[in-house]
């Protein structure tokens, strides 16, 4: 337990209850609340917050372990190509899904999300055992040939999706494939939440174990490897702990992306900057943050709610610029 | 007797290794027993096979062909631990990707053991930093280190981990001459402690004044294996290297000098 993870985790503590408060009806904490209140609460707001802690947390500490395990603070998850596989997954679901039986349609959508997240780590846990072959690693840029294989299995599945959208059967399923790729958390369910936060568990475990190896690579694939670590299983931790938490807020949200770009750069500065001291911390801040972004669209005054994934885009990108002229300037 | 027999639990072996990298074979089959206690350096022109060569008797390429021993055991028959606890290597260059403190780096050798915060590895940690008289830097971050503490952090780091033998690849290639004769010298109470060390040296002199026992490559072959006044005589190194050169001055600060060969 760092400085940081007690710093993020305080600030949680103190945002769950005020994003319960905050929306298009404010909730007065101190007046009575009746049978419409209990209601907003227990039912909308509460699994909202809920999910949005659980998204956040999985894409903040898989942004955290990217960083690591490629060695560069650009990383970010969606360099393994998973969010854009589960989208095209949901997006199939808007073609095929109304073939299902209705009670299984309802859930066809996170339903194909997942087995599209499952597909690229699939493909990706293939590739790996190709490219981390002994021959290979002895090669060195294992790892870099992998990101390469992921970039362009997210590029295919973008291609897919985009095919997808030009062959939309009417313009209201035209609509709702591109409303739902920006992705959001509106209106959002307990049973999101039973869907997601087990995988996301699952996942921020399997990077939980990574943490130690990706501390090595701090030194290079050379001497992390002279110190013990095998390569291929923090590979295929890191495709189990990314491939779920990504694929799992994928599912159940949409695409939200600069998370994972953003919420290591915050934590670091509290941390002594190791890989493994990021995990955690960067798990709160992502909650944080996915939070703090969904309680102000819903209370930004416009005609219809700002799309979650387009507001963190909307920071996300002039963060990230300012991120690359301090990296010009030496300051990471 | 005793002390010859744990020479040999300890030794590290090549025995009839050679070494393949992308499909193309670097080192050719060579044999070579080396010893804990002494300082063997590994000499050879660029793209002799030296990396490949101190990888491989790291554990870290696998034999095309042949063994390496450690003691009694193949490498290959070693658990990952077990071979980090016994093997530390230092690899070229000083790539460090985080702008850690000294201290979280030199921690960072206790990988294998786990136990860098506690116990045994917090005092691995603080004789490493003893050894290579880098307490003082102890908070700095990395970013903000020279050249030569740079080097010797990541000595430090190696140390830490108290391997039985220390295989560094080029440790002084961007050093001053300052720097690099303390960073031997820091090599040669590793080895005055019992430690193995195999060193990939650039700079003959330092090989010739230093090393205990220097093998040149050549093309992938080992073309000599000694003492440095035999495996680096002007012969050697006319085959080796192809240019024409001779040794000046006494043993212990003998000098090279070399010139392209003029036919």
């Amino acid at each position: 337990m760092n400085r940081a993870t007690l710093v993020f985790a305080a600030l949680l503590v103190a945002l769950v209850p005020l994003s319960l408060l905050a929306g298009r009806v404010w909730i007065d904490p101190m007046a009575p609340s009746g049978p419409s209140t209990t209601l907003i609460l227990m039912e909308l707001r509460l699994p909202r917050a809920v999910l949005a802690v659980v998204i956040g947390a999985g894409l903040g500490a898989a942004g955290a372990a990217m960083q690591g395990y490629l060695r560069n603070p650009l990383a970010d998850p969606g360099l393994f190509g998973i969010a854009p596989t589960a989208a095209l997954g949901a997006v199939a679901s808007f073609w095929f899904g109304a073939l299902l039986p209705p009670p299984l349609a309802a859930w066809s959508l996170p339903a194909f999300a997942l087995i599209g997240a499952g597909v690229a780590m699939a493909l990706l846990a293939l590739i790996a055992g190709r490219s981390l072959s002994d021959g290979a690693a002895g090669a060195g840029g294992g790892i870099a040939l992998f990101t390469l294989a992921g970039l362009m299995i997210a590029s295919l599945a973008g291609a897919l999706t985009a095919l997808a959208i030009t062959l939309s059967p009417n313009a209201f399923a035209l609509s709702q494939i591109v409303m739902w790729l920006n992705g959001a958390i509106t209106d959002r369910s307990w049973n999101e939440v039973w869907i997601a936060a087990p995988l996301v568990g699952l996942g921020l475990a399997a990077l939980g174990l990574a943490a130690r190896s990706l501390d090595a690579l701090t030194l290079g694939e050379e001497a992390a490897r002279s110190l013990g670590v095998n390569p291929r299983a923090l590979l295929w931790l890191l495709i189990l702990g990314v491939g779920l938490t990504v694929g799992a807020s994928v599912a159940v949200a949409g695409i939200i992306g600069f998370v994972g770009l953003i919420v290591p750069h915050l934590v670091r500065p509290l941390t002594d900057r190791l890989p493994s001291s990021l995990i955690a911390p960067s798990a709160l801040a992502g909650a944080c943050l996915v939070l703090v972004a969904d309680c102000a669209v819903r209370i930004l005054p416009l005609v219809t709610e700002l799309r979650l994934g387009i507001a963190l885009s909307l920071i996300g990108a002039p963060f990230f610029l300012w991120l690359l002229l301090r990296l010009r300037r030496g300051a990471l | 007797m005793e002390a010859v027999m744990d020479a040999a639990m300890n030794a590290l072996l090549a025995d009839n290794l050679a070494v393949r990298r992308a499909g193309r074979r670097v080192v050719h089959p060579l044999s070579a027993m080396l010893e804990p206690g002494t300082i063997t350096a590994i000499c050879g022109p660029n793209g002799a096979g030296k990396s490949s060569l101190i990888m491989a008797m790291a554990g870290l390429l696998p034999p095309a062909q042949g063994t390496v021993r450690l003691g009694a055991n193949a490498l290959g028959a070693l658990s990952l631990p077990e071979r980090a606890k016994a093997l530390g290597y230092l690899p070229q260059g000083s790539d460090i990707a985080w702008d850690v403190s000294v201290e979280s780096l030199v921690a960072l050798g206790r990988h294998p053991y786990g136990d860098a915060r506690q116990g045994e590895g917090q005092e691995a940690v603080e004789a490493a930093l003893a050894a290579t008289q880098t307490q003082s830097l102890r908070a700095r971050p990395v970013s903000q280190l020279s050249g030569g503490e740079k080097a010797r952090v990541l000595l430090a780091r190696v140390l830490a981990g108290t391997p039985q033998w220390i295989l560094a690849d080029e440790p002084l290639a961007a050093l001053d001459l300052a720097h690099q004769l303390s960073l031997i010298a820091h090599f040669k109470r590793c080895a005055a402690r019992g430690q193995g060390v195999i060193i990939v040296l650039h700079d003959l002199n330092l090989a010739m004044n230093h090393a205990d026992r220097v093998l040149v490559l050549s093309k992938g072959n080992l073309i000599a294996d000694g003492p440095p006044n035999t495996a680096l005589a002007e012969g050697i190194i006319a085959r080796g290297w192809g240019v024409d050169a001779g040794w000046i001055g006494e043993p212990g600060s003998r000098a090279l000098i070399a010139s392209n060969r003029s036919s």
